[in-house]
């Protein structure tokens, strides 16, 4: 391991790399502090420079865009009020009163480096526990792999924003699409409707970048005034970032950084879940953990801190998983995986021992692209506000066509930019009608590894019953039910049912350690024992004795 | 009455699963201890159909209430005032597909060109001094693109019977 980590040091630290992963993290930070110009599509626009480039270069500058874009996002948020990306919403809660308040520079200074020290910690989560749980991979056969993607394929329930219904639609057609061409295992083309080309399928960028940059650039120009006017018009120029300050101000409360860093790598390490739920979700545990509550949302760093260290912590949660396991921890992930797919690497459970260098080259990578935001939000902050204030209309026009002829690079055939044209509309009239669009890209990206794996998995015992019986399958299968009733539970936390979802769970998970026997079996113990304590826990806290404690949990012997 | 868009997109979509499940009966059957190439592609149907169907009575359900309901019906809008509301979509769309379509007979720099300038004086602001402007910035996207393409990534771009 340590050679490994010693070869991907000086593959990294070469000119080269070091200028892309400049240069990724240069474009993340611009795209993060344009509001509604997500990371994702950031991410999917540097995809078409990416194929010129070899994996580990490829891979490196979209993981300074990532990591970029995470940072770049608290800029707009702290100086207007307007989250440049989702995962930064609750930065502006307080950000934006701090900045308001006459301390622009401490409120940028507090963010960029809360961001930085997240993602560090994100970081080293990831060299430390992505080996491991690689090693545990290698037990996966096919009905893992697909109760695995099941368990991703969760994360549409968490996608499907305000229709849980919709997303689910647009996750299975999304499915459908990627069923388009020759399967995998029989070579046999279906729903190609007599087009050649289609009997390739859909190639997964033209999708993407469609789906998402496409119908995103024509709903900024819908309004005539809109279009011509700029992202930003906020004063720029006499913006100084107060970088001991805010250090200072951060290592005044460890507890704030570590906690929030830990929920967002955990988060981003779930397939349900991402930056946009983290930093939220961070924030109001800073808040309930406080000894002032009522300051929050006044404008005081210990919120930035929160919001900002766990969205960057998001990354390296979401890498982890992708690393080691071959799926996406969220959208972002979704589309690097797609990348790594289209260089012909296939990450899953033996990657990390079939290409070491390639990932530690990866990890070392995510380690120096926050060495790099820091530089360069020290030096351009200025710089990067001058180019949000370009007009909409020049922009759209602009990414428009680097879209169109960063397609075409892909396969050099007109054909997938008569795809970009026919998935923007469709992604543009789906928004219209209120269908998300990240729970159908996470269905195109997973559609065909799914099919795979069932089909082999059919192939080598066509009873379904194995995936009930092999303890990972299931381990993963019921996760993925979780997952599923896990944003129902968040929108009815007052429902009673909801009080026992989290024990129920706890048990749920034990199984799997059940039918292992053997010393798994304490395993097992555990989480019945966690899952009995939670309950009997909350019903104390419900101001219910010993006695309706015990009755309620035997049944009242009703 | 009018239809809710829930209602009429269950619909297309249940039309959407028939034409598919139609479309899996084509597919060859399988060979020996293979599932086959339209197993998946079932299942994922008969996901499919049930949830559009949902869809389809919860708009039809809406529709049922909104017609019990003693509202005034919104204004029925004009097509012009339809029109109104997307034409720089709908405008931005023409444009992306001409560019598409002009992009092998007249090549990359032209089409190219072509399109921003197009674009940006479309939906920009209408004056000589902009005109100008517009005709720069499209060269000189064009031009960057062309050269990054080209000489830094090593990729070729389209190149038109017309021109380059």
């Amino acid at each position: 391991m340590l050679e490994s980590i010693l070869e991907a040091f000086f593959q990294v630290f070469q000119f080269k790399l070091l200028a892309l992963i400049t240069v990724g993290t240069l474009a993340g930070i611009v795209a993060g502090a344009i509001p509604g110009f997500t990371i994702t599509m950031a991410i999917v626009l540097t995809l078409p420079f990416t194929f010129g480039m070899s994996p580990v270069e490829g891979l490196s500058t979209m993981l300074g865009v990532f990591v970029g874009g995470f940072s770049g996002g608290l800029i707009s948020g702290t100086l207007l009020g307007i989250p440049g990306t989702p995962s930064s919403v609750a930065t502006t809660f307080d950000g934006f009163p701090l900045a308001r308040r006459g301390h622009p520079g401490l409120a940028l200074g507090v963010g960029v480096w809360s961001s930085f020290f997240g993602g560090l910690i994100g970081a080293m989560l990831l060299m430390s526990f992505a080996p491991p749980l690689a090693l545990i991979g290698l037990w996966f056969g096919p009905w893992e792999y697909f109760a695995l993607i099941v368990f991703a394929l969760t994360i549409i329930a968490s996608l499907s924003g305000e229709s849980l219904l919709k997303g689910g639609i647009a996750g299975v057609l999304g499915l459908l699409l990627a069923m388009v061409g020759e399967d995998a295992i029989t070579a046999t083309s279906r729903f190609s409707f007599g087009i050649d080309d289609l009997n390739q399928g859909f190639s997964i960028l033209p999708v993407l970048i469609g789906l998402f940059a496409f119908s995103q650039l024509l709903s900024d120009v819908e309004r005539k005034e809109a279009a011509q006017s700029a992202l930003i018009q906020a004063e720029a120029e006499t913006i100084k970032i107060e970088h001991w300050k805010a250090i200072r101000t951060i290592f005044r409360q460890p507890l704030n950084l570590i906690r929030s860093s830990l929920i967002g790598v955990f988060i981003g390490a779930l397939p349900a879940a991402g930056g946009t739920i983290s930093n939220v979700l961070s924030y109001d545990q800073s808040k309930k953990a406080s000894k002032h509550p009522e300051k929050y949302g006044t404008g005081i760093p210990d919120g930035v801190i929160a919001s900002e260290a766990a969205n960057n912590g998001t990354a390296g949660g979401a890498l982890i998983t992708m690393m080691a396991l071959g799926i996406p921890g969220d959208i972002v992930t979704a589309i690097m995986l797609g990348a790594l797919l289209i260089h012909n690497v296939v990450p899953g459970p033996t990657f990390i021992t079939e290409e070491p260098l390639l990932a530690y080259g990866i990890f070392m990578a995510f380690f120096v692209a926050h060495f790099v935001m820091i530089a360069l939000q020290a030096v351009g902050l200025r710089v990067f506000l001058k180019i949000t204030k370009i007009p909409k209309y020049v922009l759209a026009s602009t990414i428009l066509f680097f879209c169109a002829i960063g397609v075409f690079a892909l396969n050099n055939i007109v054909f997938d930019i008569w795809v970009l044209f026919g998935f923007g509309l469709l992604g543009y009239v789906m928004k219209k009608f209120g269908f998300p669009l990240a729970p159908m890209i996470i269905g195109v990206v997973l559609g065909t590894i799914a099919e795979l794996n069932l089909n082999r998995a059919y192939m080598s015992d066509p009873d379904p019953w194995v995936f009930f019986t092999r303890p990972i399958s299931l381990f993963f299968l019921i996760l993925a039910a979780i997952s599923l009733v896990f944003p129902f539970s968040q929108r009815h936390r007052a429902a009673p049912w909801v009080r026992f979802f989290l024990p129920v769970s706890l048990v749920a998970v034990s199984a799997p350690f059940w039918i292992t026997l053997g010393w798994p079996m304490a395993g097992g113990a555990v989480f019945v024992a966690a899952g009995l304590f939670v309950f009997w826990r909350r019903l104390r806290a419900e101001g219910a004795g010993l006695g309706e404690v015990t009755r309620t949990m035997i049944g009242n012997g009703e | 009455m009018r239809m809710r868009s829930d209602t009429g997109i269950g619909l297309v979509l249940l039309m959407f699963c028939g034409i598919m499940f139609l479309q899996t009966r084509e597919i060859p059957e399988p060979l020996f201890g293979s599932a086959g190439a339209a197993f998946f592609p079932t299942v994922l149907l008969v996901l499919l159909t049930p949830l559009s169907a949902a869809l389809f009575l919860h708009g039809l359900i809406g529709d049922l209430r909104a017609r019990g309901a003693p509202t005034v019906a919104p204004a029925r809008r004009s097509f012009g005032a339809w029109f109104a509301d997307y034409r720089n979509v709908i405008v931005s769309f023409l444009l992306f597909f001409l560019f598409v379509a002009l992009l092998e007979p007249i090549g990359y720099m032209l089409s190219g060109f072509l399109f921003l300038f197009a674009m940006q004086a479309f939906l920009g602001p209408r004056s000589w001094r902009k005109m100008i402007q517009h005709a720069l910035v499209s060269a000189g996207v064009v031009l960057f693109l062309w050269v990054m393409f080209r000489w830094v990534l090593v990729v070729l771009l389209p190149e038109g019977d017309i021109f380059y």
